[in-house]
């Protein structure tokens, strides 16, 4: 277990065609390109010429998530990482709000990740590929979840 | 993905290969000095933003506010500034409130440069940070890359080295509030005049222990646009209409076109 500030910098050696996108239940091998209404996937596009600070952001919380909780483990025990973790994942498993209707409250998230007084760039610009007009539509995100 | 967005890397790399380049971000060329004297610190910016070659804002704000004791004068890209001192100063205040602390100039500095060393440089954002907090007066400063200083006098931008040079020959220990007000303005002039990416005015803020910071914007305008030498208007009668004609480029038809079938056809 490692205590890192920075996100490693490696590169996956080997990718899936579902790496990118969730498998489609009529087509297991590949991604849902029907419901994401992307059109077929190129692989290359998000593999090649990214911007060398793309990867770093992108796992910049969690790695400084799992140093925190490293720390924790070394200072008072196994426990400490378990019941953390064991409060979020209660958070997300019982807060449920389609993305239709604006995507869950992140009030709990956000008080159990001590972020409740912070603001940064992801409160300003919340959009992603996943926002606006192309949100998940209440179908899916309901069979995800309940795992059909 | 949510937060700052990479989408347009690959096209703008891919434009960029076919000979359209990405246009010059404004960035503030800039001269900005702080100082300390005695109960205070004083920082000093000029006004001018370039967009390369052109001078895009004759006379933009390059102090910014963190809290109303604290200030940060800004140089490097000019969003990047703005930006970032509008997150950190949103942050400080959600900070001082949950605390129920006044905000601290080490707390605004260690927020910077946390942030700015997370995207590694590319925010261009290159601030002298100063203000009064219980612990007393204080001056500091970060780079891009989120390396800090601590010092009593500190100058950063283009026009730095115009600055210091001011700063180096006049600066002395436990200045009055006047005499350090004199000396960053006269580094910020020296800035104006030697160096092309710092022009027009100079801006100002006092920060003194006890006391409500002071903005002096437009502190000392020497570059004012003098007025023209004759008249350049026309007298009236200078020229008569001469000859006027219209002629028509378009020519509307107007047709009417049915489409078979009496009633509206629904599936066809």
């Amino acid at each position: 277990m490692s205590l890192r500030i920075v996100p490693e910098n490696n590169k996956t050696s080997s990718v899936n065609t579902t790496t990118f996108g969730q498998a489609a239940e009529h087509a297991p091998g590949l991604q849902d390109i029907l419901r994401t209404q992307e059109g077929p996937l190129n692989m290359a596009s998000k593999l090649n010429n990214r911007h060398p600070l793309e990867a770093r952001i992108a796992n910049w919380e969690q790695t400084q998530h799992d140093t925190r909780l490293e720390t924790y483990r070394r200072v008072f025990g196994a426990g400490e990482p378990i019941k953390r973790t064991m409060e979020l994942e209660i958070v997300d498993a019982t807060d449920f709000k389609p993305s239709v209707l604006g995507g869950p409250d992140s009030m709990h998230r956000d008080i159990l990740m001590n972020k409740d007084t912070t603001v940064d760039w992801e409160d300003v610009y919340k959009g992603g590929f996943e926002s606006g007009i192309n949100v998940k539509d209440f179908h899916t995100e309901m069979e995800r979840k309940v795992g059909i | 993905m949510p937060g700052l967005s990479f989408d347009n890397y690959q096209r703008n790399a891919y434009l960029t290969t076919k000979g359209y380049g990405t246009p010059k971000a404004t960035s503030t060329g800039t001269t900005i000095v702080g100082c300390k004297f005695k109960g205070g610190v004083v920082i000093a910016a000029d006004t001018r933003a370039t967009a390369g070659p052109i001078v895009a804002d004759k006379n933009c704000e390059k102090l910014h506010r963190l809290a109303p004791k604290i200030w940060c004068a800004g140089a490097g890209t000019a969003a990047d500034t703005e930006m970032v001192t509008q997150l950190i100063a949103s942050n400080l205040e959600l900070h001082a409130l949950s605390q129920d602390r006044q905000p601290r100039v080490i707390t605004a500095l260690t927020m910077l440069k946390q942030h700015l060393f997370k995207y590694q440089g590319h925010l261009g954002a290159y601030l002298i940070v100063a203000g009064v907090d219980p612990t007393g007066a204080h001056l500091l400063s970060v780079q891009a890359h989120g390396s800090t200083d601590i010092g009593k006098y500190q100058s950063l931008g283009s026009g730095s080295l115009a600055a210091m040079a001011v700063l180096e020959t006049h600066f002395k220990e436990d200045m009055t509030k006047e005499e350090a007000m004199k000396l960053c303005a006269d580094a910020i002039e020296s800035g104006i005049w030697n160096d092309l990416g710092s022009g027009s005015n100079v801006d100002l803020c006092v920060m003194e222990v006890g006391k409500d910071a002071e903005l002096h914007r437009n502190y000392l305008t020497p570059n004012v646009r003098s007025e023209k030498a004759r008249s350049y208007k026309f007298a009236r009668g200078t020229t008569a209409v001469l000859r006027e004609s219209v002629r028509e480029i378009l020519d509307v038809e107007e047709t009417v076109i049915t489409f078979g079938g009496d009633a509206m056809e629904v599936d066809a």
